[in-house]
Protein backbone atom coordinates (compact mmCIF):
# COMPACT_ATOMS: atom_id res chain seq x y z
CA UNK A 1 0.00 0.00 0.00
CA UNK A 2 1.79 3.54 -1.18
CA UNK A 3 0.30 6.75 0.05
CA UNK A 4 -0.31 8.89 -2.15
CA UNK A 5 1.30 12.75 -2.35
CA UNK A 6 2.13 14.21 0.69
CA UNK A 7 -0.50 14.02 4.23
CA UNK A 8 -2.31 16.65 4.39
CA UNK A 9 -1.45 18.14 8.80
CA UNK A 10 -3.97 19.66 10.47
CA UNK A 11 -3.29 20.82 14.58
CA UNK A 12 -6.63 20.56 15.92
CA UNK A 13 -6.74 23.00 19.39
CA UNK A 14 -9.67 25.16 19.03
CA UNK A 15 -13.60 24.56 17.77
CA UNK A 16 -12.80 26.18 13.99
CA UNK A 17 -10.49 23.49 13.81
CA UNK A 18 -13.32 20.93 13.80
CA UNK A 19 -14.63 22.68 10.92
CA UNK A 20 -11.49 22.82 8.93
CA UNK A 21 -11.09 18.72 9.73
CA UNK A 22 -14.28 18.34 8.12
CA UNK A 23 -13.75 20.70 4.98
CA UNK A 24 -10.12 18.51 4.45
CA UNK A 25 -11.72 15.37 5.24
CA UNK A 26 -14.55 16.42 2.55
CA UNK A 27 -11.26 17.58 -0.35
CA UNK A 28 -9.65 14.41 0.14
CA UNK A 29 -12.80 12.40 -0.17
CA UNK A 30 -13.39 14.30 -3.46
CA UNK A 31 -10.26 13.52 -4.78
CA UNK A 32 -10.38 9.81 -4.45
CA UNK A 33 -13.90 9.85 -6.04
CA UNK A 34 -16.08 8.81 -2.79
CA UNK A 35 -19.82 8.59 -3.60
CA UNK A 36 -22.28 11.42 -2.12
CA UNK A 37 -22.92 8.76 0.41
CA UNK A 38 -19.36 7.55 1.26
CA UNK A 39 -18.06 10.96 1.37
CA UNK A 40 -21.01 12.17 4.26
CA UNK A 41 -19.97 9.62 6.18
CA UNK A 42 -16.34 9.95 5.82
CA UNK A 43 -16.83 13.33 6.82
CA UNK A 44 -19.11 13.11 9.89
CA UNK A 45 -16.98 10.64 11.43
CA UNK A 46 -14.52 12.60 11.17
CA UNK A 47 -16.24 15.43 12.50
CA UNK A 48 -16.20 13.38 15.64
CA UNK A 49 -12.90 11.93 16.36
CA UNK A 50 -11.72 15.59 15.41
CA UNK A 51 -14.29 16.98 18.45
CA UNK A 52 -13.06 14.11 20.73
CA UNK A 53 -9.73 14.90 20.06
CA UNK A 54 -10.41 18.60 20.78
CA UNK A 55 -12.74 17.77 23.98
CA UNK A 56 -10.98 14.49 25.11
CA UNK A 57 -7.76 14.65 24.12
CA UNK A 58 -7.20 18.31 25.13
CA UNK A 59 -6.51 18.79 21.49
CA UNK A 60 -4.10 17.19 18.97
CA UNK A 61 -3.34 16.37 15.34
CA UNK A 62 -5.03 14.51 12.39
CA UNK A 63 -3.35 13.56 9.01
CA UNK A 64 -4.89 12.40 5.91
CA UNK A 65 -3.79 10.91 3.18
CA UNK A 66 -5.16 8.89 0.15
CA UNK A 67 -4.40 5.51 0.11
CA UNK A 68 -4.12 2.64 -2.83
CA UNK A 69 -5.00 -0.62 -2.73
CA UNK A 70 -4.06 -1.84 -5.90
CA UNK A 71 -7.18 -1.95 -6.97
CA UNK A 72 -9.18 0.36 -5.03
CA UNK A 73 -8.33 3.69 -3.68
CA UNK A 74 -9.16 5.53 -0.36
CA UNK A 75 -8.76 8.01 2.40
CA UNK A 76 -7.34 7.14 5.68
CA UNK A 77 -7.49 9.50 8.27
CA UNK A 78 -5.31 9.50 11.37
CA UNK A 79 -6.86 11.38 14.48
CA UNK A 80 -3.38 11.52 17.70
CA UNK A 81 -3.61 13.45 20.72
CA UNK A 82 -1.64 13.51 24.18
CA UNK A 83 -4.56 13.24 26.27
CA UNK A 84 -5.24 10.93 29.35
CA UNK A 85 -6.33 7.85 27.06
CA UNK A 86 -9.03 5.72 27.49
CA UNK A 87 -9.30 3.24 30.56
CA UNK A 88 -11.94 0.87 29.48
CA UNK A 89 -11.31 0.57 25.56
CA UNK A 90 -14.36 -2.09 25.29
CA UNK A 91 -17.14 -0.27 27.07
CA UNK A 92 -15.78 3.23 24.88
CA UNK A 93 -16.87 1.58 21.82
CA UNK A 94 -20.28 0.30 23.00
CA UNK A 95 -22.89 1.87 21.90
CA UNK A 96 -24.82 4.59 23.88
CA UNK A 97 -21.53 5.20 26.06
CA UNK A 98 -21.01 8.46 27.05
CA UNK A 99 -18.37 9.97 29.37
CA UNK A 100 -18.66 11.73 32.54
CA UNK A 101 -19.32 15.46 30.69
CA UNK A 102 -22.81 13.61 29.23
CA UNK A 103 -21.29 13.84 25.72
CA UNK A 104 -20.82 10.69 23.98
CA UNK A 105 -17.45 9.78 22.40
CA UNK A 106 -19.00 9.18 19.07
CA UNK A 107 -16.30 6.35 19.10
CA UNK A 108 -18.84 3.34 18.30
CA UNK A 109 -20.92 5.62 15.93
CA UNK A 110 -17.85 6.86 13.82
CA UNK A 111 -16.86 2.81 13.35
CA UNK A 112 -19.64 2.12 11.34
CA UNK A 113 -18.88 5.05 9.26
CA UNK A 114 -16.11 3.77 7.94
CA UNK A 115 -14.35 0.43 6.46
CA UNK A 116 -11.67 0.15 9.02
CA UNK A 117 -11.10 1.36 11.99
CA UNK A 118 -8.09 1.11 14.12
CA UNK A 119 -7.80 2.42 18.03
CA UNK A 120 -4.86 2.59 20.25
CA UNK A 121 -5.79 4.18 23.79
CA UNK A 122 -4.34 3.59 27.30
CA UNK A 123 -4.27 6.39 30.42
CA UNK A 124 -1.27 8.21 30.23
CA UNK A 125 -0.58 7.21 27.12
CA UNK A 126 -3.34 9.52 25.00
CA UNK A 127 -4.87 8.23 21.90
CA UNK A 128 -4.71 7.58 18.19
CA UNK A 129 -7.43 6.63 15.78
CA UNK A 130 -7.17 5.58 12.23
CA UNK A 131 -9.99 5.04 9.71
CA UNK A 132 -10.30 4.68 6.71
CA UNK A 133 -13.26 4.74 3.66
CA UNK A 134 -12.45 2.70 0.29
CA UNK A 135 -14.13 3.72 -2.70
CA UNK A 136 -16.33 1.30 -3.95
CA UNK B 1 -39.49 4.65 -9.35
CA UNK B 2 -43.31 4.57 -9.82
CA UNK B 3 -45.33 7.29 -9.09
CA UNK B 4 -48.31 5.92 -8.00
CA UNK B 5 -50.54 8.94 -6.72
CA UNK B 6 -49.86 12.44 -5.72
CA UNK B 7 -47.36 12.04 -2.90
CA UNK B 8 -46.41 8.15 -3.12
CA UNK B 9 -43.83 6.48 -5.28
CA UNK B 10 -43.34 2.68 -5.32
CA UNK B 11 -40.00 1.21 -5.80
CA UNK B 12 -40.01 -2.38 -7.17
CA UNK B 13 -37.47 -4.28 -7.03
CA UNK B 14 -36.94 -7.49 -8.86
CA UNK B 15 -34.47 -10.45 -8.88
CA UNK B 16 -32.15 -11.33 -6.35
CA UNK B 17 -30.33 -7.80 -4.11
CA UNK B 18 -27.04 -7.84 -3.32
CA UNK B 19 -26.15 -5.27 -0.89
CA UNK B 20 -24.84 -2.98 -3.41
CA UNK B 21 -27.29 -2.94 -5.20
CA UNK B 22 -30.00 -2.83 -2.96
CA UNK B 23 -28.13 0.40 -1.20
CA UNK B 24 -28.14 2.19 -4.46
CA UNK B 25 -31.89 1.88 -5.31
CA UNK B 26 -32.82 2.91 -1.63
CA UNK B 27 -30.54 6.03 -1.92
CA UNK B 28 -32.45 6.60 -5.27
CA UNK B 29 -35.51 5.91 -3.60
CA UNK B 30 -34.86 8.57 -0.78
CA UNK B 31 -34.04 11.27 -3.34
CA UNK B 32 -36.94 10.26 -5.49
CA UNK B 33 -38.81 11.40 -2.02
CA UNK B 34 -37.32 14.74 -2.51
CA UNK B 35 -37.55 15.31 -6.50
CA UNK B 36 -41.14 14.10 -6.54
CA UNK B 37 -42.16 16.28 -3.22
CA UNK B 38 -43.62 12.76 -2.08
CA UNK B 39 -44.58 11.88 1.33
CA UNK B 40 -44.66 8.03 1.17
CA UNK B 41 -42.95 5.14 -0.35
CA UNK B 42 -43.65 1.88 -0.95
CA UNK B 43 -40.65 -0.69 -1.63
CA UNK B 44 -41.70 -3.63 -3.57
CA UNK B 45 -40.48 -6.98 -3.07
CA UNK B 46 -42.87 -9.16 -4.50
CA UNK B 47 -40.13 -10.18 -7.24
CA UNK B 48 -37.89 -10.71 -4.53
CA UNK B 49 -37.04 -14.48 -4.38
CA UNK B 50 -35.20 -14.41 -1.29
CA UNK B 51 -33.29 -11.46 1.17
CA UNK B 52 -30.27 -11.82 3.33
CA UNK B 53 -29.55 -10.36 6.59
CA UNK B 54 -27.83 -7.71 4.83
CA UNK B 55 -30.45 -6.41 2.52
CA UNK B 56 -32.89 -6.49 4.99
CA UNK B 57 -30.84 -4.12 7.07
CA UNK B 58 -30.96 -1.85 4.66
CA UNK B 59 -34.15 -2.05 3.91
CA UNK B 60 -34.89 -1.35 7.70
CA UNK B 61 -32.18 1.22 7.48
CA UNK B 62 -34.00 2.99 4.52
CA UNK B 63 -37.30 3.22 5.82
CA UNK B 64 -35.57 4.87 8.74
CA UNK B 65 -33.74 7.45 6.82
CA UNK B 66 -37.10 8.24 4.61
CA UNK B 67 -38.81 9.03 8.60
CA UNK B 68 -35.68 10.92 9.66
CA UNK B 69 -36.28 12.99 6.25
CA UNK B 70 -39.87 13.44 7.40
CA UNK B 71 -41.59 10.86 4.86
CA UNK B 72 -43.12 7.40 5.49
CA UNK B 73 -41.68 4.05 3.77
CA UNK B 74 -43.70 0.73 3.72
CA UNK B 75 -42.73 -2.29 2.64
CA UNK B 76 -45.44 -4.76 0.59
CA UNK B 77 -45.13 -8.20 -1.67
CA UNK B 78 -43.15 -9.71 1.18
CA UNK B 79 -43.75 -13.56 0.96
CA UNK B 80 -43.88 -16.20 3.95
CA UNK B 81 -40.18 -17.51 2.59
CA UNK B 82 -38.61 -13.92 3.24
CA UNK B 83 -41.26 -12.79 6.36
CA UNK B 84 -39.34 -16.35 7.97
CA UNK B 85 -36.20 -15.31 6.95
CA UNK B 86 -36.65 -12.13 8.92
CA UNK B 87 -38.02 -13.38 11.81
CA UNK B 88 -35.31 -16.09 12.05
CA UNK B 89 -32.47 -13.98 11.72
CA UNK B 90 -33.67 -11.78 14.85
CA UNK B 91 -34.23 -8.53 12.79
CA UNK B 92 -36.77 -6.14 14.24
CA UNK B 93 -39.06 -4.29 11.95
CA UNK B 94 -40.70 -3.00 14.69
CA UNK B 95 -43.51 -0.37 13.66
CA UNK B 96 -42.59 -0.43 10.06
CA UNK B 97 -45.16 -1.13 7.78
CA UNK B 98 -45.84 -4.06 5.54
CA UNK B 99 -48.30 -5.48 3.32
CA UNK B 100 -48.74 -8.84 1.26
CA UNK B 101 -49.03 -6.73 -2.14
CA UNK B 102 -48.50 -3.55 -3.24
CA UNK B 103 -52.08 -2.86 -3.46
CA UNK B 104 -52.55 -3.14 -0.12
CA UNK B 105 -49.74 -0.78 0.55
CA UNK B 106 -50.85 1.31 -1.75
CA UNK B 107 -54.62 1.24 -0.05
CA UNK B 108 -53.18 2.28 3.35
CA UNK B 109 -51.13 5.23 2.16
CA UNK B 110 -53.84 6.63 0.35
CA UNK B 111 -55.50 6.31 3.75
CA UNK B 112 -52.75 7.88 5.44
CA UNK B 113 -52.77 10.93 3.34
CA UNK B 114 -56.31 11.43 4.06
CA UNK B 115 -57.99 10.20 0.35
CA UNK B 116 -60.86 8.25 0.07
CA UNK B 117 -62.07 6.03 -2.57
CA UNK B 118 -65.30 4.95 -3.11
CA UNK B 119 -65.91 1.50 -4.97
CA UNK B 120 -68.71 0.62 -7.32
CA UNK B 121 -70.04 -1.11 -5.07
CA UNK B 122 -69.80 1.24 -1.95
CA UNK B 123 -67.06 0.04 -0.58
CA UNK B 124 -64.42 2.41 0.94
CA UNK B 125 -60.22 2.36 1.09
CA UNK C 1 -15.02 34.24 15.73
CA UNK C 2 -17.70 32.56 15.41
CA UNK C 3 -21.53 33.55 13.37
CA UNK C 4 -24.48 33.61 15.01
CA UNK C 5 -27.33 32.11 12.46
CA UNK C 6 -30.28 34.56 11.96
CA UNK C 7 -33.81 33.80 13.16
CA UNK C 8 -36.48 35.63 11.36
CA UNK C 9 -40.21 35.75 12.65
CA UNK C 10 -42.70 35.39 9.97
CA UNK C 11 -46.47 35.53 12.25
CA UNK C 12 -46.11 33.37 15.26
CA UNK C 13 -43.40 31.21 13.81
CA UNK C 14 -39.41 31.64 14.10
CA UNK C 15 -37.41 30.50 10.93
CA UNK C 16 -33.61 29.38 10.93
CA UNK C 17 -32.12 28.57 8.15
CA UNK C 18 -28.61 26.63 8.59
CA UNK C 19 -26.33 27.54 5.46
CA UNK C 20 -22.77 27.31 6.46
CA UNK C 21 -20.84 25.04 8.10
CA UNK C 22 -20.72 25.72 11.99
CA UNK C 23 -18.51 25.13 14.46
CA UNK C 24 -20.11 23.78 18.32
CA UNK C 25 -19.86 27.48 19.32
CA UNK C 26 -22.22 28.25 16.64
CA UNK C 27 -24.40 25.67 17.23
CA UNK C 28 -24.68 26.48 21.08
CA UNK C 29 -25.29 29.97 20.15
CA UNK C 30 -28.07 28.72 18.00
CA UNK C 31 -29.64 27.00 20.63
CA UNK C 32 -29.64 29.95 22.88
CA UNK C 33 -30.73 32.40 20.76
CA UNK C 34 -33.76 30.72 19.55
CA UNK C 35 -34.95 29.68 23.39
CA UNK C 36 -34.78 33.13 23.91
CA UNK C 37 -36.23 34.55 21.33
CA UNK C 38 -39.22 32.09 21.35
CA UNK C 39 -39.60 33.43 24.99
CA UNK C 40 -39.78 36.93 23.61
CA UNK C 41 -41.96 36.52 20.82
CA UNK C 42 -44.35 33.59 22.07
CA UNK C 43 -43.57 32.04 19.04
CA UNK C 44 -45.50 28.44 18.13
CA UNK C 45 -43.26 27.23 16.18
CA UNK C 46 -39.99 26.77 15.13
CA UNK C 47 -38.63 25.56 12.17
CA UNK C 48 -35.24 24.48 11.02
CA UNK C 49 -34.23 24.45 7.47
CA UNK C 50 -31.00 22.27 7.07
CA UNK C 51 -31.68 21.65 3.19
CA UNK C 52 -28.05 23.21 2.62
CA UNK C 53 -26.48 21.40 5.52
CA UNK C 54 -24.26 18.56 4.36
CA UNK C 55 -22.93 17.18 7.53
CA UNK C 56 -24.98 16.25 10.71
CA UNK C 57 -23.06 15.26 13.37
CA UNK C 58 -24.05 14.11 16.92
CA UNK C 59 -22.96 17.47 18.58
CA UNK C 60 -25.50 18.86 15.50
CA UNK C 61 -28.39 16.45 16.13
CA UNK C 62 -28.41 16.54 19.35
CA UNK C 63 -28.65 20.41 19.19
CA UNK C 64 -31.75 19.91 17.24
CA UNK C 65 -32.87 17.81 19.60
CA UNK C 66 -32.34 19.50 22.27
CA UNK C 67 -34.29 22.71 20.84
CA UNK C 68 -37.46 21.12 20.29
CA UNK C 69 -37.49 19.76 23.39
CA UNK C 70 -36.68 23.15 25.06
CA UNK C 71 -39.67 24.75 22.48
CA UNK C 72 -41.85 22.37 23.26
CA UNK C 73 -41.53 23.23 27.17
CA UNK C 74 -42.23 26.76 25.89
CA UNK C 75 -45.06 25.93 24.11
CA UNK C 76 -43.82 25.75 20.58
CA UNK C 77 -43.89 22.67 17.90
CA UNK C 78 -40.29 22.95 16.39
CA UNK C 79 -40.06 21.19 12.87
CA UNK C 80 -36.30 20.20 11.15
CA UNK C 81 -36.65 20.17 7.40
CA UNK C 82 -34.66 19.69 3.91
CA UNK C 83 -32.84 16.94 5.64
CA UNK C 84 -30.79 15.54 2.89
CA UNK C 85 -30.59 11.89 2.05
CA UNK C 86 -26.66 11.33 2.47
CA UNK C 87 -27.45 13.17 5.98
CA UNK C 88 -30.17 10.85 6.69
CA UNK C 89 -28.31 7.26 5.83
CA UNK C 90 -25.76 8.90 7.75
CA UNK C 91 -27.81 9.47 10.88
CA UNK C 92 -29.24 6.06 10.57
CA UNK C 93 -25.80 4.45 10.89
CA UNK C 94 -24.60 6.54 13.13
CA UNK C 95 -27.67 5.48 15.66
CA UNK C 96 -28.66 8.91 16.53
CA UNK C 97 -32.48 9.30 16.66
CA UNK C 98 -32.66 13.22 16.91
CA UNK C 99 -35.02 12.42 19.60
CA UNK C 100 -37.90 11.64 17.61
CA UNK C 101 -38.28 15.03 16.78
CA UNK C 102 -40.61 16.38 13.84
CA UNK C 103 -39.38 16.51 10.60
CA UNK C 104 -40.53 17.29 6.80
CA UNK C 105 -39.24 17.14 3.34
CA UNK C 106 -39.77 20.70 2.79
CA UNK C 107 -40.57 23.90 4.58
CA UNK C 108 -43.56 23.94 2.81
CA UNK C 109 -44.47 20.69 4.65
CA UNK C 110 -43.04 22.21 7.84
CA UNK C 111 -45.65 25.09 7.74
CA UNK C 112 -48.52 23.08 6.69
CA UNK C 113 -47.53 20.59 9.61
CA UNK C 114 -46.94 23.05 11.99
CA UNK C 115 -50.53 24.08 11.34
CA UNK C 116 -52.06 20.93 12.05
CA UNK C 117 -50.46 20.27 15.06
CA UNK C 118 -51.77 23.89 15.76
CA UNK C 119 -54.73 23.17 14.96
CA UNK C 120 -55.17 19.43 16.46
CA UNK C 121 -53.79 21.43 19.84
CA UNK C 122 -56.54 24.36 19.86
CA UNK C 123 -59.44 22.49 18.86
CA UNK C 124 -61.56 21.83 21.80
CA UNK C 125 -63.70 19.06 19.68
CA UNK C 126 -60.31 17.26 19.16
Amino acid sequence: MRAEADPVVLDITANDDVVRARQLVRTLAQECRLSLVEQTKLVTAASELARNTLVHGGGGTMQGHLVDDRARRGVRVVFADSGPGIADLELALTDGWTSGSGLGLGLSGSRRLVDEFEIDSAPGRGTTVTVTKWAR
Amino acid sequence: MVKLWDGVIAVPLVGTLDSARTMVVMEKMLQALIDTGSEQAIIDITGVPAVDTQVAQHLLKTVVAARLMGAECSISGIRPQIAQTIVALGIDFGDIVTKATLADALRHALKRSGVELGGRDGRRA
Amino acid sequence: MSERVPILQIGDVLLVSIQTDLDDQAVVHLQDDLAARVVATEARGVVIDITAVEIVDSFVGRMLATIASISRMLDAETVVVGMRPAVAITLVELGLSLGGVRTALSLEKGLQALERSRGARTDPTA
